[in-house]
Order: structure tokens, then sequence, then C-alpha cells
């Protein structure tokens, strides 16, 4: 009778705390972490790998990174092999409980090689272009591989969750309208990006990325392929290259002089420049950017 | 020969695999990594007579890679490599199982033979050096091949808060050390086991630098006729600084005591010798495609601490195409000190190419 009388005490007191619990999730992204923060709100604590600042192709395997592993309840990642790195950090956790949210799973992919790959193309990312969350319509698709993920942890917060990303979501079709309309005059405008992270973003609003400063993904620029983008952006045209935070401005701004064109440095993630604090402001200040450019 | 004998592995691996499965995304991780190398020294001639040789071509090694999952729970990892161009035989540098997940403690089990975890630098393959030569104590003390043993590996993740702290141990079968530089030949039936261990910390420094500190131990008998035994201890640190992906720095070092008994004289009595050996390299990337960087190493020998050599390198890389191929060009000054109070120094100038085929993985930090 005592030891009954205990163990209902206990769990009386231990329930408020369980439910106090908070799901620890890591981010391969920036962006990410956003996301998962906002729809999982004050149920989640949110760790993050690749600053914003830096180039989510390459990231050191740290021992560091793997302890944030460990001790998480999930790793939501970008998918399609951007992140080459996690499954080495996901090994190195020893977390054999880790839930992995890929948000690929979810997205309209683009550029999927139809033929063999090899070296000679470059970095080809075999299952498409990664870059999908620089789409705003993407991020719709992205909440809902984060819902789900964060339901199966904790199925009890579902409807929370679901306002949250309601919410968001809302404001975000309210921003997505606004920048339609900015876009919209600049339908068809052509534009060479240095790496093809903006293909999604491009393909929404209408610009045409007609070259690249790398010859291929990955590869570092070479005189002659620059030789050949000059020519290319002379017969077509093209008077802004974008640029991501993280690349080196050498070449495109020599390739920029050469044919009158202006470098706009673009922000492929929350927090890679100045004003790009969160999701809707890096999208704002991409936009913005690239319309000031190209009128 | 022995090239017929490395294809007909590598065309009965593909082939069994595709056969056996019939899909790609099923097959290991293939991949090829070639180390080519033209040097030369003046170590060769009489003092007085110093010249430079003629530069010499040469197949470092020709490393082969299969990695893959074994199931949910283990990997397994092969490495066969294949020294020169002459009749140097096939090795497997490494093969062996790691059970990742699903073990108590979160403890992962490594079985098979690879290199040990004794350092920083001996479990890096050559080709992620960035010089061209092994530095001096660990060519002393460990050989030309390394702490590289059959056996068994259990490491640990010690609780040490948001701090990564790992022990690993080892069981060794001590065919490495029988094998090493000056070892006696061992009695086959004789089984001398060797045993290491390795505890390292890493601490993130800023949010662009990182430090990692180990503290390594091995021992073993090294002379099984007379049942002599040996002790390593040595202490490992590596800092990086990356601020972008265009700059990094890296300062690494090792510093290893060694304590043996050895044979004295003709009667059966020993006496224990203490000689030590150290390294420290700086490596400077200062564009995402270049890097440059200097290194000092010395060394006792494992049985005379009177036998001294210390060495200078300059060493200069050059990645045009990331991790795919690799130009190093190296300058070295080696002292040698004998016993007799005499020394020599040798120069030698020594370029290196490297590419890799295939996704052999990152290295970690």
């Amino acid at each position: 009778m005592k030891k009954g009388f205990l163990l209902f005490l206990l769990t009386c007191v231990s329930l408020p705390l369980m439910g106090q619990a908070k799901l620890k999730i890591v981010t391969s992204m920036s962006d990410l972490a956003e996301f998962t923060r906002t729809i999982g709100g004050d149920r989640v604590e949110v760790q993050n790998l690749v600053r914003g600042s830096q180039n989510p192709h390459y990231l050191d395997v740290k021992p560091s990174y793997m302890m944030k592993l460990k001790s998480a309840d999930a790793f939501v990642v970008i998918g399609m092999q951007l992140e080459l790195w996690g499954q080495q950090i996901i090994d190195g956790s020893r977390n054999a409980n880790l839930l992995v949210i890929d948000c690929s799973q979810y997205v309209h992919k683009m550029e999927v090689p139809a033929t063999k790959l090899d070296a000679s193309a470059g970095d080809i990312h075999p299952f498409g272009n990664p870059h999908y969350w620089l789409d705003p319509e993407n991020i719709r698709l992205i909440f809902q591989g984060i819902f789900e993920g964060l339901v199966k942890l904790s199925p009890h917060d579902q409807e929370y969750f679901q306002s949250n990303m309601d919410a968001y979501l809302k404001r975000l079709d309210l921003k997505i309208g606004e920048w339609k309309t900015v876009m919209a005059p600049l339908k068809g405008k052509k534009i060479v990006t240095y790496h093809s992270s903006f293909s999604y973003l491009a393909e929404r609003f209408g610009l045409q990325v007609v070259g690249y400063v790398e010859p291929k993904p990955g590869i570092p620029p070479t005189p002659t392929h620059s030789a050949e983008l000059i020519n290319l952006m002379r017969r077509a045209g093209v008077k802004v290259i974008g640029l991501e935070q993280y690349y080196e401005d050498n070449t495109p701004r020599q390739i920029a002089e050469t044919t009158g064109a202006t470098v706009v440095r673009l922000s492929t993630a929350v927090g890679g420049l100045e004003g790009t604090d969160d999701y809707i402001a890096l999208m704002e200040y991409n936009i913005r950017s690239l319309a000031t450019a190209l009128k | 020969m022995q090239y017929w004998k490395l294809s007909f592995i590598i065309m009965t691996l593909s082939g069994c695999w595709a056969s056996a499965f019939g899909q790609s995304t099923l097959n290991p991780d293939i991949s090829v990594i070639p180390r080519f190398r033209i040097d030369t020294d003046d170590g060769s001639n009489l003092p007085d007579e110093r010249s430079f040789r003629n530069p010499r071509f040469s197949l470092e090694e020709f490393e082969l890679a299969l990695q893959a999952y074994l199931n949910p729970y283990a990997r397994a990892d092969i490495f066969i490599a294949k020294p020169g161009f002459e009749d140097e035989p096939v090795e497997i540098e490494e093969a062996y199982a790691t059970f990742l997940r699903g073990l108590p403690l979160d403890m992962n089990i490594r079985l098979g033979k690879y290199l040990v975890e004794f350092g920083k630098l001996n479990m890096l393959h050559p080709h992620a050096w960035p010089f061209l030569s092994k530095p001096l104590s660990l060519e002393r003390f460990m050989g030309e091949e390394g702490i590289n043993d059959l056996g068994l590996s259990a490491s640990f993740l010690i609780p040490t808060g948001d701090l990564y702290t790992r022990l690993t141990v080892d069981i060794l079968q001590g065919l490495s050390i029988a094998n090493g530089p000056g070892m006696e030949s061992p009695d086959e039936e004789r089984v001398s086991y060797a045993n290491a261990a390795r505890l390292m910390s890493f601490f993130p420094v800023d949010t662009n630098s990182d430090l990692e500190i180990g503290l390594s131990g091995l021992t073993g008998i090294h002379d099984p006729l007379a049942e002599l035994r040996f002790h390593y201890v040595n202490l490992d640190f590596k800092y990086k600084w990356k601020p972008d992906a265009y700059t990094s720095f890296v300062l690494q070092g090792e510093g290893l005591l060694n304590r043996r008994r050895v044979s004295s004289g003709v009667e059966p009595s020993s006496e224990v010798i203490t000689t030590s050996g150290f390294y420290v390299f700086g490596d400077y990337q200062f564009r995402k495609i270049f890097t440059l960087g200097a290194r000092y190493d010395w060394a006792q020998s494992p049985y005379d601490k009177d036998d001294k050599a210390s060495g200078f390198a300059i060493f200069f890389g050059f990645y045009p195409v990331e991790e795919t191929t690799a130009f190093r060009l190296q300058y070295q000054n080696t002292l040698f000190n004998t016993p007799d109070g005499g020394s020599r120094s040798v120069n030698s100038i020594a370029l290196q190419f490297i590419f890799s085929m295939g996704p052999h993985k990152a290295h970690p930090f």
C-alpha cells in the first residue's frame, strides 16, 4: 500500500517534468534550424552545424559535431548528397536511436542527371540539384517533412506543431505574393551565377541562368572557361552575376569588368550575409538585390 | 605479375557484387589512389663529392580502397596496397570491420588488420599527409609501415559533458612490433601480444578553431627470444584554424618516449634504455588550391641514445581540383649523428603527384 502510494506520487511528480522535456534536434543548415524552431516552438531545442557563411558542400568532420548528434533525437538534413560529410558524423555519434529527417524526400527535384555520371562532369549530385530551399514555394514541403518527423517523436504535440506551421506558412505565402509582384517585370531576364545554387529560385521567378563562373559544378574557374563565359554574356546581354556568399569574387569581378555586368552578392543560407537573419529576410534580400541589379 | 593479381582482385570483386545484387547502389565504394614521385638526394656520395643524383621516377604506392556498410550495424574497410613497379608484393594494408551500433555503452568494436590509433599520424594514410616523408620519430620507433597489426579494438566515449573524449584500447597480435625497426624475428611458436590505448579530447577553441590532444601508450615484446619488453608513451596535439573555405592553418606535433629492456653483452643480462623523438609541423593554406608548410623532427634510435637524427622540411602543396589531384614539392635536410661521434647531412628534393578516383571519404579532423 505504501509502495503503491509512493509510485503514484512519483508518477504525479514526473509527468509534468516529462512533458517539459524538449526534443533535441540538430540541423545541417541554418535555414533548417529556423524551420525546426518555428514548427517545434518551445518543445524543441535546436542546434545547427553549418553556419550561414559556410559552404554546406564542405565541412570538416569534427568530433564536436558528433557530440551534438550523440544526444539528439533527430538530425534534419537537406539530403540529395549535399551533406556528404553527414554519414561520418552520424556514425561517429554512436546514437542508435537517431531519426534522420531528409527534407529532399518531400520536394520536386531539378537537374536530376539522366545519364551515367562520372567525375568528368564535375561534382554532380547524382540525385539532382540540392539547393531546393531557395524556392520559397518549397518551404511548405520542407515544413511537411520536419512536421512529420517531429510528430513521430512527440505525437501528443501534433496540434501545437500544426498551428505553428500554419501561422508561419500564412506569413510566408503573403511574402511570396509580394516577391512575385516584384519579380514579374523581370521574367525572362538572363543571369549568370558562380555555382548552380540559384536554379530553383530562378525557375520560380522566371529568370534564366545561362551560365556559371565554374566550368563544371565544384570545379574552380579557368581562363578558357571565363573567356567563353564573357562571349556568352555579351551575346546574351547578361548584366548580372549572382555570387554566393562563400565564393571568392576575383574571377566574377574580372568577368563583370570585361562585360559591363554587375556582381551581386546573394546568400544561399540564413545568416550568410548581413540582413539575412531569417528565411524571409534572406529571400527579401536576394529578391531585392536581383531586382535592383536587373532593372 | 603483381598487377595481374591486383586487376584480378578488382574484377572479381566488382563482378561478384554486380552479379550477386544486380544493383550498382549495393556495390561497395571503390577508390584508387596512386602516389607517383620524382626525387633526388645527395646522400649517396662521399662527403667531399656531394652532388645530387639524377632524379628518379617511382610509384610510391598504389592504394585500392573498398568500403561499404555490411548491415545497419557494421561497416567494412579494405585497403590493398602495391608499392613500386617491381616485384614488391601486393599487401593487404588494412582489412577490418567496425561494429558501429547496437553494442552496450555505445562502444565501437573494430576487428581485423588496421593502423592502430597510436598518436595522430599513425592512422592516416600517406596520401592525406601534407608532406612527403614520414617524420623521423615515427620512422625510427614505428617502422616503415607504422603500427599496423591484426587485432581487436574497442572505443568508448567518456562522459565529459559536451566535450568529446574517446578512449580506444587495442589487443594486438604483435606482428608489426616483431617486424619493426631493429626487432628480432618472431618465434612462430610463441605469440607476443601487444597492447595499445589512446585517450583523446577535442576542444572547440572558438568558431573557427579547434584543438585535439591525445595521449597514447603501446607495450609489447620486441625480442621474443629473450622476452624483452618495451613501452611507448606518446603525446599528440593538433590545432586547426579555418576562418573560411580558402584559408586554414594546422599546427600538429607528437612526442614519443621509449623505454625498453635490451640485451647487454654476451651474458643473458639486460639493461633498460630510454630514448625519445618528436616532430612538429605547421601547414598554411593561403588560397583555395595552395598550401605551404614546414616541419622539424628529431629522434633517437629505439636502441641507442647516441644514435640521433634531426630533420627540417619545407613543403608546398598544389590542389588544382579539390582532392582529386594533388602535387606536393618538398625539400628536406636530415642530419644523422652516429654513436661514434660522426655526422652526415643529406639533402633531398621530391615532387609527388597523387590522383584519386572514387569516393574515398574525407579524413576526420
